[in-house]
């Protein structure tokens, strides 16, 4: 009854509006740590992982926090496990971006010219759903009445970086620019790995389009 | 003293089991859902059902005071306890039962025992009231459905603060279906009990009195609140009929219908107002709290599309309609030959 | 009334049997598994073979006891509003053993070679993604129990695997950045394989995730 009449919910406001901003913010920096790698400048690359490392382990602590504050407040307790599901879900996107720009500066595979917009084009295009999808769960949370043409544009970016992906993988394979079946393979590999970006963020926006269904009356 | 107590406790019993079973209509779905404390809710549902009895009870107690005027405490006693074992009977036969109904039919088996007649008017209003619950729960809903809809479809506001908001509503709705509860169906607790009643005046100071009525009202309801407190949470934590599967949105909307009913049909002031300005009254009967929400739950069945209507819990009210006063009523006939004639009490007087 | 729950606390009890029964069954997977890559990387394939047969032999156990698990639940109804829930825990539970099985299998198919500088971080990677399946495993069997105690198991699941994780970086920088493998090939295949062992914690940090989420949801009173 306390926490009814004393507003504990904007204290959980605050903390999902600051986990957000980490996960947008390593997106972006996702974005440009990746343009980086494709150009070659694999030290400022590692700089913006390290930078998006440190992102998500604040994001974590957000998310703990989260986690408690929907506990200790009681809030939304209908609600509080497909909450924590889809903030959990973004968490997961961006430690897969983390890890691809690692395999990146690790590997530091070699990107024909020819390719280098390409790769930077489904980046973006992977980068874009995930930013409209974390602009998805703000309006899941403030305007659910606005949430399916977020969703819908999620799938729109997902379905361009699929585009992207097979359009990379035939230069890949068929143009003759890489030699070595190996290379042909790392760089194969990469660009799945970009994409599977678009896939998880679509997952996330269908999983987040039945959790507004079950909130309606 | 402890005779006159005796001969109280079917009525007291009545109203322990229908605080343990409709107060998880109330509050069952907050709860259930974690959005108010069992405690929380058994201390406000107890408050406001005590308030509705003593402040608007006389209403639907007046009604069935009427239907049958049992002046002996032994007869008041055996018919109360009559339709207390009915209720018992069909609750374990799985057929969805009204305290009111029973009761209903336990003094009119008491009026044919008696060889006093039954005055047909009360009781064509009292049926017609039964008939009309359901029906008038689920237009409620109906209504209140489109409406929260509405709102909501159309409405900006964070999720939490929406929560907030829901849990505020499901108290008060919860406040104010409790306050329904104790004013409507006050009557099938003490209402055999009015003519007979044991309580005399009590003068308090030079300008209080407190009636024998209204201490009647009074125990009447506060067994209701024990029965609330002792025994509700484990009918609202059992898996089952309705209302605990609903979202606490579709939870507020049946509670408020059904609520709405109860109050309808209870209220002096709203039928004094209605009377003053020349419109049609709903008689002051009581109710049955469970046949109301099952009809509001029909009514969001229809108004989402129609094709969640359990129309085999329907059939079984309707069955409940019949069966119930019938039962209670030959039960009540039989008790009050054994009282009379194996216990020499006086049920007649 | 009393009757009746004695009746369903001995369902429960047979479905908390067949529950420990696929635990200790995924305990032996991961041990085996543990083993095989250990052996593996020591050169002693005919252990190595055995502990491959372990795991394919365990991994079928464990899909039948799954069996019995899934129709204890349905066939008598228990816990009726999180059946879809424990299903799909187990169901990624046992995703855990089929990949553990898969790795095997695979080293004994494709036998990649791996380099003697980064043997030492492989043995370490094995031992922290058994860590993350044996979390795991406590987690689970606090599902019927005494649910509280999944959250303690889960973080350590997760923070086994981020130190898995952190082996698995050491490796790949190694394989790619050291001079002692110069084809790409075969570069990628060390750490291909490295990326598929750390893929049985990965899948563990899943069902650890969806064991809190459970928690979460199911947050009223045990019917033990």
């Amino acid at each position: 009854m306390k926490n009814i009449i004393q507003n504990k919910s904007k204290d959980l406001q605050n903390e999902i509006d600051s986990y957000l901003k980490c996960i947008t913010e390593s997106s972006l920096l996702f974005f440009e740590g990746a343009k980086e790698a494709y150009r070659g400048d694999y030290d400022d690359a590692e700089i913006r992982y390290r930078d998006i490392a440190e992102l998500e382990r604040k994001a974590d602590d957000h998310l703990k926090n989260i986690q408690y504050k929907l506990y200790a407040y009681n809030i939304a307790p209908d609600s509080r496990a497909d909450i924590f599901e889809l903030l959990d879900g973004l968490d997961d996107i961006v430690d897969r971006a983390k890890k691809n720009i690692f395999q990146i500066c690790v590997e530091k595979p070699v990107i024909p010219d020819s390719m280098k917009d390409d790769f930077i084009a489904i980046t973006a295009a992977s980068v874009d759903a995930v930013d409209i999808l974390i602009q998805g769960v703000r309006s899941f949370f403030e305007d659910v009445n606005t949430l399916e043409g977020y969703i819908k544009n999620v799938y729109l970016y997902e379905k361009k970086a699929d585009a992207l992906e097979e359009k990379i993988k035939r230069s890949i394979f068929q143009s003759g620019v890489v030699d070595e079946l190996a290379r042909k393979f790392q760089l194969r590999y990469y660009v799945e790995k970009m994409a599977m970006l678009s896939d998880l963020a679509e997952d996330l926006a269908k999983k987040m389009l039945m959790y507004k269904i079950k909130r309606i009356i | 003293m402890l005779a006159k107590l005796f001969y109280l406790s079917s009525g007291l019993f009545m109203g322990w089991s229908l605080g343990a079973n409709d107060a998880a209509n109330i509050f069952g779905t907050a709860v259930g859902t974690k959005m108010v404390r069992f405690t929380t809710a058994a201390i406000i549902s107890s408050v406001f059902i005590l308030l509705g009895a003593l402040y608007s009870g006389g209403g639907t107690t007046g009604t069935l005071g009427s239907l049958g005027v049992i002046r002996a405490l032994p007869g008041a006693f055996t018919v109360s306890l009559a339709a207390a074992l009915t209720i018992m009977w069909m609750t374990k036969a799985g057929l969805p039962v009204s305290t009111s109904q029973a009761i209903v039919g336990a003094i009119l088996g008491w009026n044919f025992f008696a060889d006093f007649s039954t005055d047909l008017s009360i009781l064509y209003r009292i049926v017609g009231a039964w008939l009309f619950t359901p029906i008038l729960a689920a237009l409620f809903s109906i209504g209140l459905y489109f409406l929260f809809r509405h709102i909501l479809e159309n409405i900006k506001i964070h999720l939490f603060n929406l929560d907030r908001l829901i849990k505020l509503s499901l108290i008060l709705a919860g406040a104010f279906g409790s306050y329904s509860l104790g004013m409507n169906n006050i009557a099938n607790v003490i209402g055999v009990f009015t003519t007979a009643s044991p309580f005399v005046n009590i003068q308090v100071g030079d300008y209080f009195v407190i009636s024998g009525m209204q201490q009647l009202l009074f125990i009447g309801a506060a067994s209701i609140a024990v029965g609330v407190i002792t025994f509700s949470k484990n009918v609202m934590m059992t898996i089952g009929s309705g209302i605990y599967r609903l979202s606490p949105v579709t939870a507020l909307i049946v509670v408020l219908s059904s609520s709405l009913v109860l109050f309808l049909f209870a209220s002096e002031s709203l039928q004094a107002g209605l009377i003053a300005l020349g419109l049609p009254t709903l008689p002051l009967v009581p109710v049955s709290q469970s046949q109301g929400v099952v009809g509001a739950i029909a009514g969001i069945g229809i108004a989402k599309g129609g094709g969640n209507v359990n129309t085999r819990l329907l059939g079984k009210i309707v069955v409940g309609w019949l069966l119930t006063p019938i039962s209670a009523g030959v039960l009540s006939f039989i008790s009050l030959f054994i009282m009379q004639n194996v216990f020499m009490q006086n049920v007649v007087f | 009334m009393i009757f009746f729950r004695s009746k369903i606390f001995n369902k429960k009890m047979t479905l908390a049997q067949e529950v420990e029964a696929y635990l200790n069954c995924l305990t032996e997977i991961c041990g085996a598994f543990n083993l095989g890559v250990k052996n593996y990387l020591e050169g002693d394939l005919e252990t190595f073979s055995k502990c491959a047969k372990t795991t394919s032999q365990g991994e079928k156990k464990a899909d039948e006891i799954l069996k019995n698990i899934k129709y204890h639940l349905y066939a008598n109804s228990l816990y009726p509003d999180y059946q879809k829930d424990i299903t799909l825990i187990f169901n990624q539970m046992d995703d855990v053993a089929d990949i553990s099985n898969q790795v095997l299998i695979q080293l004994s198919l494709e036998t990649p070679y791996i380099p003697i500088q980064v043997k030492p971080l492989f043995s370490e990677l094995v031992d922290y993604t058994c860590k993350t399946t044996g979390e795991l495993v406590n987690a689970a069997r606090h599902l019927f129990i005494n649910r509280v105690m999944i959250e303690d198991h889960a973080n350590k699941v997760h923070f086994y695997e981020n130190e898995a994780n952190k082996i698995l970086e050491r490796i790949l920088t190694s394989v790619h950045q050291g001079d002692y493998l110069t084809e790409l090939a075969y570069k990628r295949h060390v750490a291909l394989f490295a990326m598929k062992i750390l893929s049985v914690s990965e899948q563990a940090v899943k069902v650890a995730k969806r064991l809190v989420f459970y928690m979460i949801k199911s947050d009223t009173e045990s019917y033990y």
